[in-house]
């Protein structure tokens, strides 16, 4: 039972990412329960462009939904 | 203060951003509890009188039936294994018992719950998927669940097959992360006697397909349909993932109902349902009662964040 599982055989490999713990020019702020542009106060997710990944874990994960951690 | 919703995750759920920027315009008290955060805050639970208090600096936040209506829970209900854990004893002490005590919060169980860790648990299992969306009368490739499709009737599932992991299939070795999307084969090519080693779906693959979707938050429902360069993909759409396009998309009433139905079937109230649509037949792949749909307010205009506001509002 050596061989890999066809399935893990053929899984994409990714150099695995660091994950970055800040957002650029924002802060966290744990009364809020959201993070802040430092700039402006305003929340990160209102500023156009929405600061911010998409998905938990800023996007790195290679599929939509990894939800281990 | 005695917030009414109650949302639990961590600092890096950027999808709570969202949740939390509606909740402020509609003037709804909350609590965010991220779990790296936990060890700066004084938590204190009175399982009896179920009561806890939050202290985060000088604030305190108190949690009961009487006042809490609602919960967001974002967090895992059990930890996947990787294959890494560089952290220390100390560290995954820790990390276990504030799983546990979020877990716990299942004790406000008089607050509606999206979701309700217990129903996202069994939710999860695809087995259980497939088949309370045949129970609800959606369309259900032919599937099996095998160790052996060499040796099984693969015959009923059509030559082409789509064939994906039980679980997700995403293993960290030697600073790589391997993540296996659903792969197409014919059933011809599942002789290999390594597939033994685990259990596999293979599934009749839906041929000229497009895949949607839905997004179901209570009884209301948001759909997209997935394109790249305008047309369906017909394998999986995520190794496609930079050049997808999300168009909104109409369901029927019919398959709206059905997708409010499973979700209701399951004990959720939330559900992100991937279906796909073939023939002007729509098929169910899977729901997935944590999953994702904070790109989709940016990417099609969805206005998620706010039926989830709605919802945790209520």
């Amino acid at each position: 039972m050596n061989k890999a599982h066809p399935l893990l055989a053929r899984a994409q490999r990714y150099p695995r990412r660091a994950i970055n713990l800040n957002l650029p020019g924002c802060c966290y702020d744990t009364l809020i329960g959201a993070w802040r542009d430092v700039a402006t106060g305003a929340l990160a997710v209102e500023l156009p462009g929405r600061h911010g990944p998409h998905t938990k874990k800023q996007d790195i994960e290679t599929g939509e939904d990894q939800k281990s951690e | 203060m005695r917030p009414g919703a109650l949302i639990l995750s961590s600092r890096f759920d950027f999808t709570c951003d969202y949740v939390v920027s509606a909740l402020r315009k509609r003037g709804i008290g909350y609590l965010r509890l991220n779990s790296e955060d936990l060890p700066d805050c004084a938590v204190t639970l009175d399982p009896v009188e179920r009561h806890m208090s939050v202290i985060i600096g000088d604030t305190q936040f108190l949690i009961a039936p009487t006042s809490l209506r609602s919960v967001l829970f974002r967090r895992p209900v059990f930890l996947r294994d990787y294959g890494d854990d560089n952290r220390t004893a100390q560290e995954r002490f820790a990390r276990i018992q504030w799983a546990s005590f979020i877990r716990n919060l299942s004790l406000f169980d008089n607050a509606r719950w999206y979701n309700d860790p217990t129903y996202t648990y069994k939710a999860e299992l695809k087995a259980i998927q497939l088949y309370n969306a045949a129970q609800v009368g959606m369309l259900v490739p032919k599937t099996i669940v095998t160790n052996t499709p060499q040796y099984g009737n693969l015959a009923v599932l059509g030559d082409r097959l789509a064939v994906k992991g039980l679980d997700t299939v995403m293993i960290r070795e030697a600073g790589d992360e391997m993540f296996g999307f659903t792969t197409f084969a014919m059933s011809s090519d599942l002789t290999d006697p390594a597939w033994a080693s685990a259990p596999t779906i293979v599934q009749e693959a839906i041929s000229c397909k497009t895949d949607v979707r839905v997004t179901v938050v209570d009884e209301r429902v948001f759909a997209v349909k997935i394109l790249v360069a305008g047309e369906g993909v017909d394998d999986d759409w995520r190794t496609h993932k930079g050049a997808a396009q999300f168009i909104r998309h109409n369901l029927p009433d019919e398959i709206s109902g059905k997708c409010v139905e499973l979700v209701t079937t399951l004990g959720l109230r939330f559900g992100a349902i991937d279906l796909a649509l073939s023939d002007n037949k729509y098929y169910f792949l899977e729901i997935n009662p944590t999953g994702e749909w904070a790109w989709l307010v940016d990417a099609a205009g969805l206005p998620i964040d706010e039926a989830m506001a709605d919802a945790l509002s209520y």
